[in-house]
């Protein structure tokens, strides 16, 4: 399965994953409180540095990231305009650019494990009120590697579909694929059990 | 508790795999991702803690930065936009309808899976969609109802379609509808 992240080496994947995150609150914060948009423009000029200062392809990705989110950003604008908050508008929306970019920016020169590795040690306090984190990580590691499965086991069962009948495919496919999955959710259980458990 | 942990890890799987199907062209021809449909199903399947836990496995992948939402997108940034209450209120929504699943269980399941749905995955969630996204959008009330109401009537089916889906579950797989089995 494709990751968003990049591959390194570049100075902002050696960077540790726990400074890049609390410099990102941090900065997140101050960006939620700034309301000049001139100071919110020189923040999105800086952001493509940032990118670029990593590489080219990085830009490309965080650009490529923000696709989505130009039309939640126009339809906000747009009401804005409709009310006459003109300033008001553009500040609301560089803020999202800014602020989804540079989160972006976060997870776009991190890698996936050294995220999930950051991930359970967070969660080490947890283990004070009795949660097994163990079975936590177990648990992430089972989704990474089951979706592609079930991703590839749901086109099975659409092509199959296909195949065989006159109509389109429609929603009654949900059902089968679910069935399958909970007999392969039952028979990876056992086997768990079998070799001693969590 | 190895059963419940592997039925948590793949139904968080299958939230993902319900949001990259190709778009579902329903009666009436609007498309919809199944991706929320997915949030149903833990909550009406699992029940109410183990489908909230589903679902937070699920976002905390798509926080480490997979890929996993709709329209393949992930990562932190999606979790700053104005639509990302909808993303908090999904454990939430889990809950609620799994809770409602594991209170009524003397009614058909699909009638019972359906409102449970309708009202944990709709009214709890947008409860909590709406005024997150009239902050962050700096929106009042009216606009941002207006803004989300193309969504509403493919959720209200895919309500009726999660009490079609957990009848099928509940017929061929009795013992997997863990909010309706007796022993926890």
């Amino acid at each position: 399965m494709l990751a968003i992240s990049i591959m390194g080496p570049s100075w902002a994947h050696n960077l540790k994953i726990g400074y890049k995150l609390a410099a990102l609150s941090f900065i997140s914060v101050i960006i939620f409180f700034i309301n000049n948009w001139l100071l919110l423009s020189v923040f999105l000029v800086g952001l493509i540095f940032l990118y670029s200062s990593v590489s080219l392809f990085a830009l490309r990705k965080g650009i490529l990231l923000l696709r989505p989110l130009i039309w939640v950003i126009l339809l906000i604008w747009i009401f804005h305009l409709i009310r006459g908050e003109y300033l008001a508008g553009t500040v609301t929306c560089l803020r999202l650019l800014v602020l989804f970019a540079l989160a972006n920016f976060v997870t776009v020169t991190s890698k996936l494990s050294d995220m999930i590795e950051f991930f359970l040690w967070i969660l080490h306090p947890l283990k004070l009120i009795g949660v097994k984190t163990s079975s936590i990580g177990l648990a992430l590691g089972m989704v990474i590697r089951f979706t592609p499965v079930l991703i590839e086991r749901a086109k099975q069962l659409l092509e199959s579909w296909r195949a065989r009948a006159l109509k389109r495919t429609n929603w009654r496919i949900i059902l089968p694929i679910f069935i399958t999955v909970i007999d392969d959710a039952d028979r990876v259980a056992e086997a768990i059990r079998a070799r001693g458990g969590i | 508790m190895e059963r419940n942990i592997v039925y948590i890890a793949l139904f968080s799987g299958l939230i993902a795999v319900l949001g990259l199907l190709p778009k579902l062209t329903l009666i009436s021809g609007i498309p919809i991702t199944a991706q929320s449909l997915g949030v149903m199903l833990c909550g009406v399947i699992l029940g109410a803690k183990r489908g909230a836990l589903a679902v937070l496995l699920f976002l905390s992948l798509v926080a480490l930065g997979l890929p996993l939402l709709a329209g393949g997108r992930g990562g932190l940034g999606v979790f700053t936009t104005p639509w990302a209450g909808f993303l908090f209120g999904f454990p939430i929504a889990a809950y609620t309808t799994g809770y409602i699943m594991e209170k009524f269980k003397h009614m058909p399941i699909s009638f019972t899976a359906s409102f449970a749905a309708f009202f944990g995955s709709i009214i709890v969630l947008y409860v909590i969609a709406i005024p997150y996204y009239m902050i962050g959008a700096k929106m009042d009330f009216f606009q941002s109802l207006l803004t989300m109401s193309p969504f509403i009537p493919g959720d209200i089916i895919k309500c009726i379609l999660a009490g079609f889906i957990a009848n099928g579950i509940h017929k061929s797989r009795p013992n997997s509808v863990l909010s309706w089995a007796n022993s926890r």
